[in-house]
């Protein structure tokens, strides 16, 4: 089986990790291809960059030429799964949701350790909507921003220093809430004595059961099929992109 | 890698199905054991059955003297999972929860077919515990009693599509869930009928086990399911006491 793995982000290096990732979790003959997002922002912090990633990795998933079964939506915390999900007629699965999912399999109450804490109520409200929010006992940021988690040693003091807030608050399983940080889940795990999840891996598990089992997203409701109709995804090639028009924009106050 | 499916109750012809859909599901190299509990009710149908049962599978678990990695429950709605967590080192993967979690992956909400009306509210209360119950849009019943759905299968084929077209037609559900380990085996006959995923919670179980044991992953032991304190408990475990004794 082949399945997506999309990046929410245009750093291609972090596709890369996300894939690694991926490749290690895999079942044999199963066969992980790396997508980055055409446009959008070069990490997601915060509201504006998640709703930008949505828009640009469905523009991404909606005309590929390759068959593939299943996708692996690898941005935690951000938007766009049950787009993807409307569009695709494989089934779609989110690192948030499936890092959590598996995290309740293991312990009572889990925690999520992310980056920023502008990221943490994404976070929140993505395990509200998936419905898998009652059983987190915290989402707590490390003060660290995607792309400032090369430095090893700096990132692993502050991913434990967070679980150990997480657990404080009641925690039993630790997810990382971000795919950079996965490189150390081992090690992370080893200092905090509980277990770690890491939602690349936990999410091609779940994308692999739901193949084997010949399972895909429903159709009656919520994920039907986007109505037909006219969608421009730029602008016109002889309009260029302008700014507001006269007459709308920003009021005088 | 090497499951033990626990039928909740003692008879082995459904043993024997859910073994079978068990290993239907399950990856090349994943070894299938199946059992039941050496007493205990013939099926569970209400609360009392549902914690007699829970005991007698605590129970069978002190006599398994054969490893394995993870321990799939498979009654849809009993109780006794968390005990089991307390016990085991691996992971522990019941049915219900596992049906909804994997349910909630394909449709915004999910439905649960089950046997009689009085099963509906243990089911409700297993899924509210773990935290699922938020995506479900109800639980209904067939009225087949859990050992009448291996008696007429054209009956309860046609029993399960009536009740699970309700729940996509009156409460809004978009997977559907079969609430009985008797069920296993109907996905696909419910899903061509109704057009929806079907989802059955001893194959979903069997899936999670294996992503569990294949990351690495088992039970937290820091806090809710660390190990049980040493103590004496009383004629424990019965069976072994009840075998001495005769």
């Amino acid at each position: 089986m082949r399945i997506l793995v999309t990046n929410c982000n245009t750093t291609v290096a972090m596709t890369e990790e996300s894939c690694a990732r991926a490749r290690a979790a895999a079942g044999p003959g199963t066969e992980i291809v790396g997508l980055t997002p055409r446009w959008g922002p070069e990490s997601a912090e915060g509201w504006v960059d998640s709703f930008l990633s949505a828009a640009a990795v469905l523009d991404l998933l909606r005309d590929l030429d390759e068959p593939f079964d299943a996708v692996v939506m690898a941005g935690f915390g951000e938007h766009g799964r049950e787009g993807a999900r409307e569009l695709l007629g494989v089934p779609v699965v989110d690192i948030t949701e499936a890092a959590a999912h598996l995290a309740c399999l293991l312990g009572r109450r889990y925690g999520v350790v992310t980056t920023l804490e502008r990221s943490c109520g994404q976070i929140e409200d993505s395990l509200l909507t998936a419905g898998v929010a009652q059983h987190c006992a915290a989402v707590v940021a490390t003060g660290l921003g995607v792309l400032e988690l090369a430095d090893e040693p700096r990132v692993l003091a502050a991913v434990t220093a967070a679980g150990a807030r997480a657990r404080q608050a009641g925690a039993e399983v630790l997810v990382l809430g971000c795919a950079g940080m996965t490189r150390l889940m081992q090690t992370a795990a080893a200092e905090l004595g509980m277990p770690v999840v890491d939602g690349v891996a936990a999410a091609v598990k779940l994308a692999e059961s739901l193949v084997g089992l010949g399972l895909t997203t429903s159709r009656v409701g919520s994920y039907a099929t986007p109505l037909s109709k006219r969608r421009s995804w730029s602008p016109p090639p002889d309009e260029p992109a302008a700014g507001p028009r006269a007459g709308e924009g920003r009021r005088p106050r | 890698m090497r499951i033990l499916v626990m039928n909740p109750n003692t008879t082995a012809s459904m043993t024997a199905s859910i073994r079978a859909i068990a290993e239907a599901s399950a990856s090349p190299g994943t070894e299938i054991l199946a059992t039941e509990p050496l007493w205990g009710p013939e099926s569970i149908e209400g609360h009392f059955e549902g914690y007699l049962s829970a005991a007698a599978v605590l129970d069978r678990l002190t006599t398994i003297d054969v490893p394995f990695d993870a321990l799939v429950m498979a009654g849809f709605g009993e109780p006794g999972r968390e005990g089991a967590q307390e016990v085991l080192d691996g992971p522990v993967l019941d049915i219900a929860e596992c049906a909804a979690q994997m349910a909630m992956l394909l449709g915004h909400s999910y439905g649960v077919v089950t046997t009689l009306d009085r099963a509906v509210p243990q089911i409700e209360d297993r899924l509210r515990t773990a935290g699922l119950l938020q995506r479900c849009a109800s639980v209904r019943a067939t009225g087949l009693g859990v050992l009448e759905l291996e008696e007429d299968p054209e009956v309860t084929v046609k029993a399960v599509i009536a009740t699970a077209r309700r729940l996509i037609e009156e409460d809004r559900a978009e997977v559907i869930c079969l609430g009985c380990g008797g069920m296993a085996g109907l996905q696909e006959k419910v899903s061509a009928a109704l057009g929806v995923p079907v989802v059955d919670g001893v194959a979903a179980a069997v899936k999670f086990a294996e992503a569990c044991h294949e990351l690495g992953l088992s039970t937290s032991k820091v806090r809710s399911f660390a190990g049980p304190r040493p103590k004496t408990i009383g004629s424990w475990p019965l069976s072994t006491h009840l075998r001495d004794a005769r």
